[in-house]
């Protein structure tokens, strides 16, 4: 039975890969808590944990002013992000027209390709010297700029999520609704708005997940003083932060000690990943029988349900206040940025030739970022889809095997990036010997893409019709023919969108290429050879203090590729959709 | 034409051949040489625990069109399923008994599960073309068993086509996406393309239920076509179609096979009262 041979021989493949994803998880998590717990119990537990002092040289390594501002930028960056997110939501998905929520979501998607080093780099130049000037304590670094900038960030994950579960919720809430007398306003933030819950509490959490493991931005606009936040004006460090601003040249116990910190911040973002998997499988338990009440509720005249008129127009003046406030910083930092690097733009500063201490050219960053791409797709594409492949065409949903890969790939989508940067470094570039190398660099990337890959490929396998893959089989075909002939080009438009929505995250990402390619400022020659990414040659540009007007300049490329990028994405998803379209 | 396969003589048919006894120079991909008389005796199918056949016992004759007939879920297309093993996706779906085509054990271990989907077709529903041209509709499944060759391909498209009756209604558009065709169109294409894999039996459910009453007589008018080279099962819900075309129907109810005849004996002259009421419509 040869042919079943070939079929068994293609399931294993598949299986494999769906392994690797658990492997990798493991392994992330084993090699982190053996370079970190050893340090931590050297220094003491709870003298690391709860020691105030942070200072190397004297051997003092406690954290608590780091985990202290950690939370506290969370919180208040979470207050704003989820906020003006929330009700930005609201306002785009019940009080614009359908082509202006086409619109106004397509500038969230590319509010959301802006790299942080970008977002760091606003804060810098526009909100610190601003705060600065207006603080009684003349510093405009800290927990104020800190917070607002990652409440920025993480809008777009805020809003795309939640207008998703406010899209999902059920339509005839707000018909029951309207049907009862109740006003437009009272159905939607009464009815409509509640009924959606669950979804839009997720939509907080995953925001909150992703601010606090935010690192480029922070180090950017947060100060780094490794000391308590008594103010909002006051330089400080985060979590993060501390590990991207001394791992690059820490030794023995040193950098054990900030491994560790990539522990306590692994432990925290897991907590919240956790939280919000409690969470969702608590409320999905008795949302049932809830949203039937509240349609039953409205008209009655009970007090719960009902908004007055003031109110009413409060609520809806306030939702279009946060939309245009989350407009108005998308438009402002494209602008500002525009209008402040192309003037600095020229074909000898983005395309000249590289000499040693000759002028700052970004043709070998380019390079570097093109080869850091073709590697990274390279090695996370076949191995994405393979899984997804497994996910979809092989497996039963409620067995064991699927549930923890399918752990393991939320784990791995949460993990923050700056934890993958410092994975990357210990095992690639020291352990397995690789150097800093682009190399490296697209394996760590590779590991941190393979989510993105493998959810958008499953979304795009899983809206192929059953129908056509039963037309195949009763044809006689086996299932690898079926899944390589005809379920995987009807899926194609969507796994284009995945992988150019992973190459965006290889363009913005800079924590780890920072780590695992290092700074090398000339032309790469080879995959093993050092190099720096665009962005972080804007970063390094930006901190360095003496090339503002080349950090602006090359911001305006980043800006650039991040919009060809948005664009062609937008076009494959249109690709996608007229493929699919099926009588 | 049906030498089509005698080329292609590669190591995945050895194994067919070796069962069928036949000698390597005629070895095609056909089961059934000699008729395809389906037997099914003692079918019990169940879903998890839902039993949704309960011993079921039938003959289907070679080149007859047999019509299950019987409301909805009583198991009629679940047995269609059977017949060519597509039950087999099903989750939790459990067969005793035995299916037979001509003496060969449908369920038997060493059958191939594909090679006797090539032999059983299937139509379904819904028309469910592949978002492919329409030559590449009709290629897909000889293309896959190994034939390479162009003009054996083309002149597989040609006859499944006339066979379909379609070939001169799309003879100057090949290349065009079979998605673009009709509703009617495109399920004659489907029809078309379970042709091209040169089945013995065709099994169609409820093929017409989606299309207007103009492409349900075309497909009428093809099956009677079709009649004189193979056998054809068909699940219906139409009482006028089953009494047009069906040389034998069989009534379903509740997973259970109440009679089976002669189309006009069951029609006129039914033996069960509950077929009698079902055919009057006083349920169903």
């Amino acid at each position: 039975m040869e042919k079943s041979l070939k079929e068994k021989c293609m399931k294993l493949l598949y299986a494999s890969s769906a392994f690797l994803g658990i492997a990798v998880v493991v392994v992330i998590t084993i090699f982190l808590l053996s370079m970190g717990l050893p340090s931590m119990f050297e220094i003491g537990f709870f003298k690391f944990l709860f020691g105030t002092k942070w200072n190397p040289v004297n051997n003092e390594f406690g954290i608590l002013p780091m985990i202290v501002n950690t939370i506290i930028v969370t919180a208040f960056s979470g207050l704003i992000g989820v906020t003006i997110g929330r009700f930005t939501a609201i306002f785009i998905c019940y009080f614009v027209r359908p082509k202006l929520k086409k619109i106004l979501m397509q500038l969230v998607q590319l509010l959301a390709g802006i790299p942080s080093v970008l977002f760091g780099f606003f804060g810098v130049q526009v909100l610190v010297p601003l705060f600065s000037a207006l603080s009684s304590s003349g510093v405009g670094y800290g927990v104020m700029t800190s917070s607002i900038i990652l409440g920025i960030m993480i809008l777009p994950t805020v809003i795309s999520i939640s207008v998703t579960s406010l899209e999902n919720a059920d339509p005839l809430h707000i018909e029951g609704a309207l049907a009862l007398g109740a006003s437009r306003e009272q159905s939607i933030f009464k009815v409509a708005v509640p009924s959606a819950k669950t979804g839009l509490m997720s939509a907080a959490i995953l925001g909150i997940g992703r601010a606090v493991g935010e690192t480029m931005a922070i180090v950017m606009v947060s100060g780094n003083i490794p000391d308590f936040a008594t103010s909002f004006f006051q330089g400080i460090r985060t979590l993060t932060g501390n590990i991207v601003l001394e791992m690059s040249y820490a030794e023995g116990l040193h950098e054990g000690a900030l491994v560790a910190t990539g522990v306590v911040l692994f432990v925290m973002i897991l907590c919240v990943t956790v939280g919000l998997n409690v969470y969702k499988t608590k409320s999905g338990k008795i949302k049932k029988g809830k949203s039937i009440v509240i349609d039953k509720c409205v008209g009655t005249g009970n007090p719960q349900y009902v908004l007055s008129r003031s109110k009413e127009k409060a609520m809806k003046g306030f939702s279009l206040g946060c939309t245009s406030m989350t407009m108005i910083s998308l438009v402002g930092i494209v602008l500002f940025i525009l209008v402040m690097g192309v003037p600095h733009l020229s074909f000898d500063f983005v395309f000249g030739s590289f000499e040693y201490g000759g002028a700052i050219t970004l043709l070998p960053s380019i390079v570097t970022t093109l080869m850091l791409i073709g590697l990274t797709v390279l090695m996370s594409v076949p191995i994405g889809v393979m899984t997804a492949i497994f996910l979809c065409e092989y497996t039963k949903n409620d067995s064991k095997f699927v549930k923890i890969v399918r752990m393991s790939i939320e784990t791995l989508a949460g993990i923050p990036s700056i934890i993958f940067g410092l994975f990357g470094m210990m095992f690639f570039c020291e352990l397995i010997g690789m150097g800093y190398s682009i190399m490296a660099g697209a394996l760590t990337l590779t590991l941190m893409n393979l989510p993105t890959i493998i959810r958008t490929t499953e979304q795009a396998i899983l809206e192929v019709p059953q129908s056509l893959r039963e037309a195949s089989y009763a044809l006689g075909v086996g299932k690898t023919t079926t899944i390589f002939r005809i379920v995987l080009p009807s899926a194609m438009g969507g796994i284009l969108n995945g992988v150019i929505l992973s190459i965006g995250r290889i363009v913005s990402e800079s924590a780890v290429v920072l780590f695992t390619v290092g700074s090398t400022k000339s032309m790469p020659t080879s995959p093993m050879s050092s190099g720096i990414s665009l962005a972080v040659y804007m970063y390094i540009l930006a901190g360095e203090g003496l090339h503002v007007n080349e950090a602006y300049g090359a911001a305006v490329v980043l800006l650039a590729i991040v919009f060809i990028i948005n664009l062609a994405s937008n076009f494959t998803k249109k690709f996608a959709q007229r493929k699919n379209i099926k009588i | 034409m049906y030498k089509l396969f005698n080329k292609n003589e590669n190591t995945k048919n050895r194994e067919i051949s070796k069962n069928n006894k036949v000698d390597k120079g005629d070895i095609c991909l056909d089961l059934f040489k000699d008729g395809a008389d389906i037997k099914i005796e003692n079918l019990n199918l169940f879903y998890n625990k839902f039993q949704a056949l309960h011993n079921v016992n039938m003959q289907i004759n070679d080149k007859e069109i047999t019509s299950l007939i019987g409301p909805s879920g009583c198991g009629k297309s679940t047995l269609l399923k059977s017949i060519n093993r597509m039950n087999d996706l099903v989750n939790g779906c459990r067969i005793e008994g035995t299916i037979e085509i001509a003496g060969r054990d449908v369920y038997s271990k060493d059958l191939d599960i594909g090679v006797l989907r090539k032999n059983v077709g299937m139509v379904f529903q819904k028309p469910n073309p592949f978002a492919m041209s329409i030559y590449d509709n009709i290629t897909y499944a000889p293309r896959t068993f190994g034939v390479k060759d162009k003009t054996q391909l083309d002149e597989i498209v040609r006859t499944s086509l006339e066979k379909a009756a379609m070939w001169d209604e799309v003879k100057d558009c090949l290349g065009k996406s079979a998605m673009s065709l009709s509703g009617g169109q495109q399920q004659r294409l489907c029809i078309a393309r379970c042709l091209s894999a040169q089945p013995k039996i065709i099994l169609m459910d409820e093929p017409t239920s989606a299309l207007d009453p103009i492409s349900t007589g075309k497909i009428e008018d093809l099956c009677l076509q079709l009649k004189d080279r193979f056998s054809i099962v068909m699940v219906t819900h139409n009482m006028q179609q089953a009494l047009r075309i069906s040389d034998k129907t069989s009534f379903f109810l509740m997973g259970e096979m109440i009679e089976m005849g002669n189309t006009r004996e069951v029609f006129e002259n039914p033996k069960d009262n509950r077929t009698e009421d079902y055919i009057t419509g006083r349920f169903g």
